[in-house]
């Protein structure tokens, strides 16, 4: 008996990889049915924390203020019509007064007084391993943060402290970049883990060639109709 | 008195929210903290109201594309079919607890975005194949401490070599974290610079966009 | 030697890739999996918890990021429903409710835990680190229903005395760390425990060192960490050998890429003189 829900996911899945052999209708239909599905989704989404958060304390008396919030994320949406546009930039001074103000007021400890003091650490730990370690991350702090806020200071000296800094920096990436791989090839396991799972990998298979064949017939009707001009053209 | 309404306004209101919050957070006390709590909410709700802007644009753009029968527009036509079958079936009954709605997004949409985020690994594949190269001091240093990292990461270094993970976290634990808190030290400084512009009204293009910068 | 090199054409490589991650799914090879300091550190934190004990998962976790994400949540909530604490959830992504209800708590053994009682879903905030913060600062003004049985907050027993931030005992974050350790661990020094991408993981040790960060579990191989330390085989396992040959095949390209270019260098200079 056919699953369709699982046959639906494979072909879609592969519908988004055949990208990697080349641009095909198949890509494109994944494309539009993931904008439109995320913006529908997302929409339903929206109207529930509305109503969550504001029509609820509204409609049960407990809080009528939140009529006003709902005013100012209505106005939002003048920015379409371009005589009453300015009208939206009101609840954007709102929402980015409050984010600023939210992150600028933890910012000193969580990333800067915190940081620093960490930094703080003995230059004579009680190992020869521990020691090095200690004064290659005092120096390398100092240096790396001197690479970002003196970038064009003259001299000899301040470019000697600016290249150790980068060299830091360098491996910094190095090590983003060895993390980054994991995140990328996580998500390739993911899906490969449940398009050779049980249920799926006969759909794997029979929609897998059916798409290749398809892709092939293509580029053979596509060279038959060279040359005609059609908005239709796949 | 419209450039009052249109810049002025706006920009008071980010310099008098931005103060207020900080204010609530410093000084103690409860009536500052009820506001504070109430303002915040209206930030949840207008955050609310962001989100289907998306649809109005996509709206207009796809309509355009779709009367103009412009190049791919029955794929166009299907995005706003699917979107707008997302939508009606999400407002029947209990708000985003309809079968089909639910059917949607479980065997169409989370694949589709798994999928989506999961084609970087190919690229960064070839990325690493023919592009990553040593032609430089700097580009070597991270090469060299981004393949022990990898191997690190993937429990078989450790097969292939003991030595490879405790080189590895070496690289992670000490030029990494140096590294990185010199950036965040710095990030943070950069938050607070720019919320003090923005309390000062310097940073127009935030609220108004690019051409008022 | 150009026509060896299997980079020319980069849907060698595509297809190389394929094999190289589909092998391991299909047969399996059990690879040790070293245990990191980071995962040990969330482990033994929670490990400690007297049953009982209030913990806020709050998290980010959405269709997309399932595979980076999915697998440390599901580690972390399996353990704190196995040590009998009470867990709140909380989404500051739109997905995150519904994939929580759908695909995390129906892979996880409760052990008897009840709806309402021993944990609740409260729904999805919008609006980021503001979001969070308003969270943080007073629950009941921003959350007003559970997002499964649709009751007020007041009327759920899990929610008596919780009003705020500091009423937890432990905070379990998914996603990036810098909203949290912002809006919950600053304002309420409550502990925090991250699960974070992968590609994330070396940004915040820097937090872990300076003791922001109560533990950390870092994308797939953290989760892997964390269910050999609890002794169930969930995605973290099962994608471990995986892991394990993707990377040994980018880290060769890497290598090879280099010594290839370096030859080609030296042929090059030789053919001007």
């Amino acid at each position: 008996m056919i699953d369709f829900s699982i046959l639906v996911a494979v072909f879609f899945t592969l519908c988004v990889y055949s990208f990697l052999y080349k641009e095909s209708p198949f890509w494109r239909i994944a494309e539009q049915t993931f904008i439109g599905l995320a913006l529908g989704y997302t929409t339903i989404l929206a109207i529930k924390n509305i109503i969550d958060v504001a029509w609820i304390p509204i409609s049960t008396g407990k809080n009528y203020w939140f009529i006003g919030s709902i005013i100012l994320g209505l106005m939002l949406y003048t920015r379409f019509i371009r005589k009453y546009s300015w009208i939206s930039r009101w609840p954007m001074a709102v929402l980015i007064g409050i984010g600023t103000g939210v992150a600028m007021r933890t910012v000193i400890e969580a990333q800067i007084v915190r940081q620093i003091s960490a930094t703080f650490i003995s230059l004579m730990a009680d190992t020869a391993q521990k020691t090095f370690n200690n004064i290659c991350i005092v120096i390398m702090v100092v240096t790396s943060l001197f690479y970002f806020t003196f970038t064009g200071a003259p001299g000899k000296v301040s470019g000697k402290i600016r290249t150790i800094g980068r060299y830091t920096l360098m491996l910094t990436f190095g090590a983003t970049f060895g993390y980054t791989v994991l995140t990328r090839m996580t998500l390739l396991i993911g899906r490969f883990t449940f398009l050779w799972s049980l249920g799926a990998r006969y759909y794997l298979l029979v929609i897998g060639i059916i798409m290749l064949l398809a892709l092939a017939l293509k580029e053979k009707i596509e060279k038959l109709v060279q040359g005609k001009h059609s908005s239709l053209s796949f | 008195m419209s450039e009052f309404l249109r810049r002025d306004i706006p920009l008071l209101i980010t310099a008098f929210l931005t103060l207020f919050m900080l204010a609530e957070y410093f000084i103690d006390l409860p009536i500052l903290g009820k506001l504070g709590g109430d303002i915040r909410s209206w930030g949840v709700v207008i955050s609310a109201f962001v989100l289907p802007i998306g649809i109005v644009t996509l709206v207009r753009n796809n309509v355009t594309i779709i009367r103009r029968r412009e190049k791919n527009w029955p794929y166009y036509l299907w995005s706003l079919i699917i979107m707008f079958t997302m939508i009606i079936t999400g407002l029947i009954g209990d708000l985003g607890k309809h079968p089909v709605f639910i059917w949607l997004y479980n065997n169409i949409f989370t694949h589709l975005s798994s999928t989506m985020y999961s084609i970087l690994a190919f690229f960064i594949t070839t990325a690493s194949a023919r592009a990553f190269r040593a032609r430089n001091v700097d580009a070597a240093l991270v090469l060299i401490s981004g393949v022990f990292v990898i191997l690190t990461v993937a429990p078989i270094g450790e097969v292939i070599w003991p030595g490879i993970p405790v080189i590895g976290n070496w690289f992670l634990d000490i030029p990494n974290m140096a590294g990185m808190r010199g950036i965040i030290i710095g990030v943070g400084l950069g938050v607070l610079a720019l919320g003090i512009r923005t309390i000062l009204g310097y940073e127009k293009g935030i609220v108004m966009g690019e051409k008022e910068r | 030697m150009e026509k060896y090199v299997v980079w020319k054409d980069h849907r060698w490589i595509y297809l190389l890739l394929i094999v190289v991650v589909s092998i391991p799914i299909l047969s399996p090879i059990g690879l040790p999996v070293p245990i990191s300091k980071s995962t040990m550190m969330s482990f033994d934190l929670i490990e400690k918890l007297p049953k009982g004990s209030k913990v806020l998962v709050s998290s980010v976790l959405a269709g997309g990021n399932w595979p980076d994400l999915g697998p440390p949540e599901t580690a972390l909530v399996q353990h704190l429903f196995r040590r009998g604490v009470k867990i709140v959830f909380i989404g500051f992504a739109d997905e995150t409710p519904t994939i929580t209800e759908t695909t995390l708590l129906p892979r996880i053994n409760k052990y008897g835990a009840r709806y309402g009682e021993d944990y609740v879903n409260l729904g999805f905030l919008a609006g980021g680190e503001s979001a969070m913060a308003a969270f943080a600062n007073d629950i009941r003004k921003v959350v007003t229903v559970d997002f499964v049985l649709k009751k007020p907050i007041a009327e759920i027993p899990i929610m008596k005395d919780i009003y705020k931030c500091s009423d937890f005992d432990l905070v379990i974050h998914i996603g990036m760390a810098e909203d949290p350790i912002r809006q919950y661990f600053t304002p309420f020094r409550v502990p925090l425990i991250v699960g974070v991408y992968g590609m994330m993981g070396p940004h915040y040790i820097p937090y872990l060192e300076a003791g922001q960060l109560s533990g950390m579990v870092i994308g797939l191989r953290g989760a892997a960490e964390y269910e050999y330390l609890l002794g169930f085989k969930g995605e973290g396992l099962m994608g471990s050998d995986s892991l394990s040959m993707t990377h040994l095949l980018v880290a060769l390209f890497c290598i090879l890429g280099n010594v290839y270019y370096f030859i080609t260098k030296t042929k090059r200079k030789g053919d001007k003189r």
